[in-house]
């Protein structure tokens, strides 16, 4: 049974995430021999192998004026470009994947032509973007890129103050752009225009950097709440209107797909016109029913392109964005605590959880429940939280299984069970867990998702299912032992924190791990 | 004993007669019992489910002096593999070393300034692996899957999904219940040449895309 599988997102924080994407299976072409003067195409595809999402929060509000906190994220571009090199048999160079940069813009605009002005402004994130990813080898033509959009926005002393405060003392005003660049992008990440798909072939970016306008939303307001956001808009309720901007947040993103090292696109043959070119080129590229997919709207319900596919009008744009995990939703994530004798750990248990480099803290407002939103998917997490010894009131027992965490997304509430603490100064019993995401909604009759379920819960690793379901019947008492019944528990009481009848046998105490004198966790043999 | 064969998965007319000790595929598909299904398909495109007519086979008679040796050699008509490779945007992948994995036989083989490979094989050929050896092409050293005999004709779904994968336009799986990788791909291929863009395959698509395929 597959242990832990490889997160395939490498890092998120609020303003991004960096991510592989899923594996492809190998291209098989089915040909037929020839006869005569028959022959076979054999046509090798594009293919994205990681992306690389900046959130709206990264740049300042209907502008492409990008803030300082984006270092984070150009960290996580170059992990990224790292993961992913490959040595070039024939140079016997390490070839990077190339990059394209894809801005998306919301559907609010003007009244007249709103895609016309959404295709520019998307059109000039994605600049912005790219101009900074090459501050380190061309600063100049960097400059130059942002200064025009500057021009064009009217950045004014707001966006001045934001550069002067984040560059040394005493620049120049003509060196501020430049410095402030070089502020965000370190040097170690140095990218040319040839580090792009088009190789900087096009003077106006084409295949390099593109504006996809409001074409492709992720998220389509139900017609209701469209209703209530234009009167807002009408009346000039100012918090109406913040409230539109805030839930059209995830369609304003910028997307960088990272391509197969070796592969170059030909600027004539790319099918997206250039950041500063007119939607027309786009449109041909539309699905034939493009704007019914990306302008219809329910009554009384959202849609969503993580449920339904079918919300982007560009067909190009979503066959080359396919599953990619940065056009994938964030989450609430709820997690279900409990210790070793599966209750529910108390209110006010301080905790710190960290998926994929998204880092909460907090304390448990509701026995065993952690409720953290906004968080983007991954495979796996880290927990940790502290008990103090004397508050806990049971005897907290060393279970003889191991016990793990597991954690998944709402509705399904993950369960989460107690393992071996250790022992922190001040009576503080700390826990520490790696818990495996799987949604509730997922197969419950498949293998894997009642392994991770059981695991998650503690159950022996390398017991068979079958073992670990008698043993999970036993611990919550269920009367029906069908496997199929049992899974459907399983399933419910991952969900639900469902608190374990508290057994008459006592177990024993459990022996905390002890720290040494520099508060490492002195190490324990396999045996307890 | 004549009989009727019905075609199956990666059959193709070469395969057939080989298999039922026929040295050339002609003396099946002219036969008249053949007529109507030689005049919808080619040979080498046929679809699981044709019913194809085997004739008997005719002993040839020679005469020839018994005290000397004599040679016979069967004839057959040639049965090639050919391939034309190219990377994305009909760039072909010219003067590249590449080492072709058939059955049991492995061969070196550069194709020409136009992508062509052109290499004959034995009617029992069906899975090769090509392995592109050398120049800069991001699918340098993969081992790329080669299936002979398995595409059907392009009047089939599972034949223009086929001839649409080996164009680069990644229409899915035929069988997945969501047809739209499939659509998205029948669009990509009727925009990039200059057809009307509806997402459905229909003649005018399907002789474009053999075109574009080559069979």
């Amino acid at each position: 049974m597959s242990d832990e599988q490889q997160d395939t997102i490498h890092g998120a924080s609020d303003g991004g995430l960096a991510a592989t994407h899923p594996a492809k299976a190998p291209a098989e072409f089915l040909v037929g021999p020839s006869t005569s003067n028959e022959f076979n195409r054999a046509r090798l595809l594009l293919i994205p192998v990681a992306c690389w999402r900046v959130e709206d929060i990264r740049f300042a509000f209907d502008s492409s004026f990008v803030t300082p906190d984006i270092a984070t994220e150009i960290q996580h571009l170059e992990t990224l470009r790292e993961q992913h090199k490959k040595l070039s048999v024939a140079t016997g160079n390490m070839r990077y994947p190339p990059l394209s940069v894809f801005g998306h813009a919301d559907p609010v605009g003007p009244a007249v032509d709103p895609d016309g002005y959404n295709k520019a402004l998307s059109g000039r994130r994605a600049t912005a973007i790219y101009a900074l990813l090459i501050i380190n080898s061309n600063p100049d033509t960097a400059a130059r890129l942002w200064k025009q959009i500057a021009a064009v926005e009217r950045w004014g002393a707001d966006q001045q103050r934001t550069m002067q405060a984040n560059v040394p003392a005493g620049t120049s005003d003509s060196g501020l752009y430049k410095a402030y660049m070089q502020k965000l992008c370190p040097a170690s990440l140095k990218l040319t225009p040839q580090d792009f798909l088009a190789q900087g072939a096009d003077h106006k970016g084409k295949g390099d950097y593109q504006g996809c306008s409001s074409f492709n939303p992720l998220l389509i307001f139900s017609q209701n709440e469209e209703t209530q956001y234009e009167q807002a808009e009408q009346n000039k309720d100012e918090p109406g209107v913040k409230a539109r901007n805030a839930a059209n947040a995830p369609n304003r993103r910028v997307i960088v797909l990272l391509f197969r090292p070796g592969s170059q696109v030909l600027p004539t043959k790319w099918p997206c016109p250039s950041a500063m070119d007119d939607k027309s080129g786009c449109i041909k590229r539309f699905w034939s029913d493009g704007d019914k997919r990306r302008h219809n709207r329910l009554q009384d319900a959202e849609r969503k392109f993580e449920d339904t596919h079918d919300t982007f009008a560009c067909r190009f744009y979503q066959r080359i964005s396919d599953s990619s995990p940065c056009e994938g939703p964030r989450k609430t994530l709820v997690i279900w605590l409990l210790d070793d004798n599966g209750q529910r750990v108390a209110a006010g248990t301080p905790y710190r959880l960290n998926v994929a480099g998204q880092v909460r803290e907090g304390k448990l407002q509701t026995p065993g429940l952690i409720v953290e939103p906004d968080i983007a998917m991954a495979r796996t997490a880290d927990l940790e939280w502290a008990v103090i010894q004397a508050q806990t009131g049971r005897n907290d027992s060393l279970d003889q299984y191991l016990r793990q965490f597991v954690m998944k997304t709402l509705p399904d509430h993950p369960f989460v069970t107690g393992t071996t603490p250790i022992q922190a100064p001040a009576g503080l019993l700390l826990y520490r867990a790696h818990i495996n995401l799987t949604s509730n909604n997922a197969d419950v009759n498949s293998s894997e998702v009642v392994t991770i379920r059981l695991r998650n819960m503690g159950y022996p690793l390398g017991l068979p299912i079958v073992n670990n379901l008698t043993i999970f019947q036993d611990d919550y008492e269920v009367d029906d032992n069908a496997q199929a019944q049992l899974q459907l528990k399983l399933r419910d009481v991952h969900r639900d924190g469902t608190e374990m009848p508290l057994k008459q046998d006592p177990i024993p105490d459990p022996v905390p791990i002890p720290l040494d004198n520099d508060g490492i966790p002195i190490k324990q043999c396999d045996s307890q | 004993m004549a009989a009727n064969y019905i075609v199956a998965q990666g059959d193709y007319l070469s395969r057939i007669a080989k298999n039922f000790g026929f040295s050339d595929y002609r003396t099946i598909w002219n036969h008249p019992n053949n007529a109507s299904l030689k005049a919808k398909r080619n040979p080498n495109v046929l679809y699981p489910g044709d019913s194809l007519y085997i004739p008997d086979r005719q002993p040839g008679e020679v005469t020839r002096p018994t005290d000397q040796t004599h040679k016979f050699q069967t004839k057959g008509v040639p049965l090639k593999l050919h391939l034309v490779l190219e990377d994305l945007y009909e760039r072909p992948i010219a003067n590249a070393k590449c080492t072709l994995l058939l059955g049991g036989d492995t061969r070196q083989v550069t194709s020409d300034g136009n992508g062509n490979i052109n290499e004959p094989i034995s009617p029992g050929v069906h899975e090769v692996t090509l392995i592109i050896q050398n120049g800069d092409t991001p699918y340098l050293g993969d081992q790329i899957c080669i299936r002979v005999g398995d595409l059907d004709p392009v009047e089939e779904a599972t034949g223009q999904a086929a001839r649409l994968n080996n164009l680069g336009y990644a229409a899915g799986d035929i069988s997945d219940a969501d047809p739209s990788a499939f659509q998205s791909a029948v669009e990509e291929f009727q925009c990039d040449r200059g057809l009307t863009v509806d997402g459905i395959c229909g003649p005018k698509t399907q002789a474009e895309l053999k075109t574009a395929h080559g069979c």
